[in-house]
């Protein structure tokens, strides 16, 4: 983070009327870097990649390229390309002419074109098929027209929008990886629109959690998935499953906690989501405090004794599956245990996912190694089995961290 | 086999090319259309001097000699072919630009002009021929406009694009429905400037439609009547007016045998502009 960034977003907003599409994102995108944009349909995240490419101004902020401001620029001024979500590949032009479309337009020498065309068909692995229509392409095919009609151009940043949502799932994951070496040797800037956590994760160095026009949490993959800074966040980046709480409050450095569905915890301070940190802790009022009334009445940081505000509405304790074990006797020391039957138990190859039905309906997965899966199945459908876990592995997190980044 | 015979015997619900009730209706209707045009093609080489004779009195091509030797009905067809090509050119000029502009931009009243740019469609020719046949006579162009060929058929021609140009450009604007507007993106970010945008890629997908609005603004102009007869002057007569006032007098087989050159030519025309707009949608097919 210390390095400069070739693209600052700087308290950006973007209106279309009353509706807020953006609302104050900043955010810095750093050179050579796999950057993704992610988020449920309509949480901004195309919105602000038209911004970047310029077929949207931003109603409020700053937009920087290299430290310059870009709002002025007309998308066809921009060192910024696109490869769009339907490809968008002239249908009327041969491959090799779809690719040097933009040298032409740059005014480049015929000789330059020939040279730079053949070389981005060959990144892309298209040799040959030159002088094909694009009708005569397969799905992934046109894609690869769409990718090397924007190498070609050596922008500074290259913006791709759901780039591997029209292909089937096996295409997909072959394009993942052809995507991050091809980022590697051609070392352009990527941004990334994605819906798929599974996608941001696996391309992105870092990734923008966006959710209804705002930043949610911007982090590396690893980080968003340990250290989610709220539970949209958490559910958004992988399964977790989570639980009401009553109240908690910090005492002795340990946060205690209780629910209305598992046993008072205490809690080491480093379940707490980054979130909370930051947010004043109350000394009175209960979870179902408002956030307005917070706003009313700020207090310190200092006052580390008392009940953890529910700021940020309701908390939630939460456990990801692969942190839940099962066991068919009542585990001898565990920090949290419920009892369960078992439900549908789903091979995996690797491992099994059990489900656990508590109180008549399915309520957790774990993941199970596949031997105890093979007892656990020899047991039967409806026999009790008990879930576990470490009380260290759960997160306490805020419902909704309304603007929480890091 | 048996359930194969049966299955001949009892056509589906949706087999009706095989329920021959619907085939006779079929048979009717197309031959209600075609026979008075094979009737005309047929009785234009009889060798009869009524055109209106249904009796066969042998083969003879002498009346297409004597309609291409006809100096008036040349001269006729001659501007008609004239007035077509230049009403079709800026018909379609026209249209495509009032297709994008009303596809493309959004401004006040834009139903009102969309509904404006339709309205000749559905005007009944004859007030259109009147108001015309005015306007032009309040500007002193009805009858004494110019000697000069084809200056003289300036009316016409501004008459026929009138009426001519709203077909071409909702053929145009239904082809600019599927335009992808990523493709227009596309280009822009590659840096194309709206001009080449408009030139390189959305002037090649309009084509089809292009093609086939110029296909029926020309047909439109080919065979006009009515506001022909309103606008032409005295000196300005086209194909359709000439054949009537040859009817007025007398049905002879050369009438027959000037239609089914037009008919031949319309034809033509048409089965080039398939062949070309089949070509560009194999193309542009996605």
């Amino acid at each position: 983070m210390t390095d400069n960034p070739i693209v600052s977003i700087r308290h950006v907003s973007k209106y279309f009327g009353k509706f807020a599409a953006l609302e104050d994102v900043s955010l810095d995108i750093h050179a050579g870097e796999i950057f993704a944009l992610l988020g449920p349909s309509g949480c901004g995240k195309s919105t602000l990649l038209r911004i970047l490419s310029g077929f949207e101004t931003p109603s409020e902020g700053e937009l920087l390229l290299d430290n310059k401001d870009l709002v002025p620029l007309k998308p066809n001024k921009r060192p910024i390309n696109m490869v769009f979500q339907s490809y968008a590949v002239f249908p009327h032009m041969t491959v090799e002419d779809n690719v040097a479309y933009g040298l032409k337009m740059e005014g480049v020498s015929k000789s330059e074109i020939t040279s730079r065309v053949n070389e981005a068909l060959e990144q892309v692995h298209l040799t040959g098929l030159g002088q094909r229509k694009p009708n005569q392409l397969s799905g992934g095919q046109r894609q690869r027209v769409a990718l090397a009609r924007v190498l070609v151009k050596k922008p500074r940043l290259l913006l791709l929008d759901e780039p591997l949502s029209a292909l089937d799932a096996k295409l997909r994951d072959a394009m993942r990886l052809e995507l991050v070496k091809l980022q590697e040797s051609v070392g352009i800037t990527f941004v990334i629109v994605t819906h798929d956590q599974s996608e941001a994760m696996a391309i992105a160095d870092r990734i923008a959690v966006l959710n209804d026009g705002k930043l949610r949490q911007l982090a590396t993959p690893a980080e968003l998935y340990q250290r989610p800074v709220d539970a949209f966040v958490a559910d958004f980046v992988g399964k977790i499953h989570c639980f009401d709480v009553a109240s908690a409050s910090i005492e002795n450095e340990l946060i205690q906690v209780t629910s209305s569905t598992l046993p008072p915890l205490s809690l080491p301070p480093s379940v707490m989501s980054s979130a909370l940190h930051s947010l004043p802790v109350a000394s009175s009022g209960g979870v179902q405090q408002t956030q307005q009334s917070i706003g009313r009445q700020p207090r310190s940081q200092t006052d580390a004794i008392g009940r953890l505000d529910s700021a940020s509405g309701k908390l939630v304790l939460a456990i990801r599956p692969e942190h839940i074990s099962a066991s068919l006797s009542e585990p001898a020391s565990a920090d949290v245990s419920l009892l369960g039957s078992i439900g549908d138990i789903a091979f995996q190859g690797q491992h099994s996912i059990l489900e656990i039905v508590i109180d008549g309906k399915p309520s957790l997965t774990a993941i199970v190694e596949n031997a105890a899966a093979q007892a656990l199945h020899n047991a039967g459908f409806g026999s009790p089995v008990w879930a576990y876990w470490t009380a260290s592995d759960m997160l306490l997190l805020p419902e909704n961290a309304s603007n929480g980044s890091n | 086999m048996g359930v194969s015979r049966r299955y001949r015997h009892k056509p589906k619900p949706f087999d009706y090319s095989r329920k021959w009730s619907l085939r006779s209706v079929f048979l009717l209707a197309g031959l209600f259309l075609y026979i008075p045009i094979f009737v005309l093609i047929i009785f234009s080489f009889n060798n009869s001097r009524r055109g209106g004779n249904v009796i066969w009195k042998g083969f003879t091509t002498k009346y297409y000699e004597k309609a291409f030797g006809n100096e008036d009905l040349m001269l006729a067809f001659g501007n008609t072919l004239t007035i077509a090509v230049i009403s079709t050119f800026i018909s379609i000029i026209l249209a495509t630009l009032t297709a994008i502009l009303l596809w493309r931009f959004r401004f006040p009243l834009k139903p009102f002009f969309e509904g404006l740019v339709a309205l000749p469609i559905v005007i009944p020719e004859i007030c259109m021929g009147v108001s015309l046949a005015m306007f032009f006579s309040a500007i002193g162009w009805l009858g004494n406009t110019s000697d000069i060929w084809p200056l003289n058929l300036i009316n016409i021609i501004i008459a026929h694009i009138t009426f001519s140009f709203p077909f071409a450009a909702m053929v145009i604007r239904t082809r600019l429905q599927s335009f992808n507007r990523e493709m227009e993106e596309a280009a822009l970010d590659l840096g194309a400037s709206e001009f080449q945008v408009f030139k390189d890629i959305l002037l090649p997908h309009l084509k089809p439609g292009i093609v086939a609005g110029a296909l029926l603004a020309f047909t439109l102009s080919l065979d006009d009547f009515i506001v022909t007869f309103f606008t032409s002057g005295p000196n300005t007569i086209t194909f359709p007016v000439k054949i009537y006032s040859m009817v007025r007098f007398s049905v002879t087989p050369e009438i027959n045998a000037a239609s089914t050159v037009l008919i031949l030519l319309t034809l033509l025309l048409t089965f080039l502009a398939l062949r070309l707009q089949k070509k560009e949608l194999d193309d542009s097919h996605d």
